[in-house]
């Protein structure tokens, strides 16, 4: 059994494959598969997660439609029906399938609740925005919190310039895949990416690398390495990310409950960071 | 004939609704009338012909798939064979009169064999995700984009969107790779 790091490692591979293969890449991934049996496995179950995935969803939507019908039957009174083939259909009655096509892939998602959801979508924003008042109301008005929830509360998901991917990275492919995956979602994939151009980029473009993968890394609930990766960013006060990282990074530590590590950091933005300290301010106030 | 099981075939893949109306209202009658005779009520016939349905569905998506008869008679068959599995599943089936054409089913293909080991092994795990990882992930292959997702699973951004569908898939990766069966499907 092959560990969960080369698991990792192999997932990664098939996503920037699959994500944008030129002939190239077709023939590097042709030649590897020939010669490494675990990595044709992880391939033929990613490829299958996938399809099995669409026919669900298929599945769902044509048993969504035969439900209708037979639920329009009931309604309509099946049993003047019966046996008097070729009667004409009353079409007008279904539901439109565009409107089956968009929601009833979903067991969940009954028709008589879009019907609901129609009707009632008024009041649920309303009961909805007063809800959230309520929520805001009591959390602004709490004196402690647990790390969790305060990491909860102030985490943001940093959101990458775009100006960065013409600034000197563009042409390095490996880092226009790495931005791909992190504005795909794909952000275990992304850091990995962003640690190899790391170690291949020039010594003043690095720390940026180090802090995106830091970030990404937070996404994919990967703490620790987040952890790691933006520490390194903190270390070197001359970063321009220098100030982000610290602030990622007083965050990471509260959602692993580590209130310790985080509050030195959060003091140091209050007093030398002006964009973090108000919020620094407010949680040290509520740990 | 041929044609017209052709067309039968390529509506109920396309899922097309006039077709499956007028096939419902044809058919529908005939399946119930065999269910009633055999020990079951209509909401038996319902579940039974939206099953038979649902396995030919299922089965016309192979492009290699077709049927050697009408496709009433085959419509027929699949109820036969999916209602003497309902009748053996049943706890009281020895009080159940099986009548001769149920029993001239016996010794046919299973249904559910034929499903491949891999989707077997899909399903198991998939079952075994969370209810919105679940929903997420079909609609996602389903081919709706992360905006459409995001408003019907009601999540608060596109990138906690992004982030779901990730987590999801990876962890269903994981589950698979951990499963008993894994190396046998996939060796």
């Amino acid at each position: 059994m092959i560990n969960d790091k080369t698991n990792r490692e192999l997932y990664e591979e098939i996503e920037v494959w699959l994500s944008g293969m030129d002939s190239e890449d077709r023939e590097y991934l042709k030649n590897k598969l020939n010669n490494d049996s675990e990595l044709m496995r992880q391939l033929l179950l990613y490829k299958d997660v996938n399809r099995f995935a669409r026919e669900l969803h298929e599945e769902e939507r044509f048993s969504g439609l035969l439900k209708a019908i037979q639920d329009k039957k009931e309604k309509t009174g099946w049993e003047k029906d019966s046996g008097k083939a070729g009667k004409a259909v009353d079409f007008q009655s279904l539901p439109h399938p565009a409107f089956l096509e968009r929601y009833i892939g979903s067991r969940k998602v009954k028709r008589n609740f879009l019907l609901r959801v129609g009707v009632s979508a008024a009041a649920a924003v309303f009961l909805l925005v007063v809800t959230l008042g309520l929520v805001f109301y009591f959390q602004s008005n709490q004196q402690t919190d647990t790390p969790e929830r305060l990491f909860a509360a102030y985490y943001q998901p940093y959101q990458i310039d775009p100006a960065m991917r013409s600034d000197g990275y563009a042409e390095m492919e490996m880092l226009e895949k790495a931005f791909s995956a992190y504005n795909r979602g794909e952000f275990f994939l992304a850091a990995r990416l962003f640690e190899k151009a790391y170690e291949e980029l020039l010594p003043d473009k690095r720390t940026s690398l180090k802090f995106f993968a830091g970030v990404s890394y937070l996404e994919a609930e990967e703490e620790a390495m987040a952890k790691e990766a933006l520490g390194e960013v903190v270390d070197q006060r001359w970063s321009i990310f220098y100030p982000e990282a610290k602030w990622y990074l007083a965050l990471a530590y509260l959602k692993t409950g580590q209130v310790e590590k985080a509050k030195p950091l959060l003091e140091e933005l209050k007093t030398e960071i002006p964009q973090y300290a108000s919020k620094a301010e407010e949680i040290l106030d509520r740990i | 004939m041929e044609n017209q099981r052709n067309r039968v075939l390529v509506a109920i893949c396309q899922g097309r609704e006039e077709i499956l109306e007028k096939l419902y209202q044809e058919e529908f009658p005939v399946i119930e009338n065999f269910v009633i005779k055999n020990n079951g009520n209509k909401e038996d016939a319902r579940d039974l012909f939206h099953d038979a349905m649902m396995v030919i569905f299922q089965k016309s998506r192979n492009k290699d798939f077709d049927i050697s008869c009408n496709f009433s008679t085959y419509l027929y068959a699949v109820c036969k064979n999916l209602w003497l599995k309902e009748l053996r599943r049943k706890k009281n089936f020895s009080d159940v009169e099986i009548g001769t054409e149920i029993q001239s089913m016996e010794g046919q293909e299973e249904v559910d064999d034929m499903m491949p080991i891999r989707k077997k092994l899909f399903l198991r795990n998939f079952s075994r995700l969370s209810a919105k990882c679940q929903e997420v992930l079909k609609l996602t292959m389903g081919g709706m984009d992360v905006e459409e997702i995001k408003s019907i699973m009601e999540f608060s951004s596109l990138q906690h969107t992004m982030n779901r569908k990730y987590r999801c898939k990876k962890a269903l990766m994981e589950l698979i790779q951990k499963d008993p069966g894994f190396w046998d499907a996939y060796s």
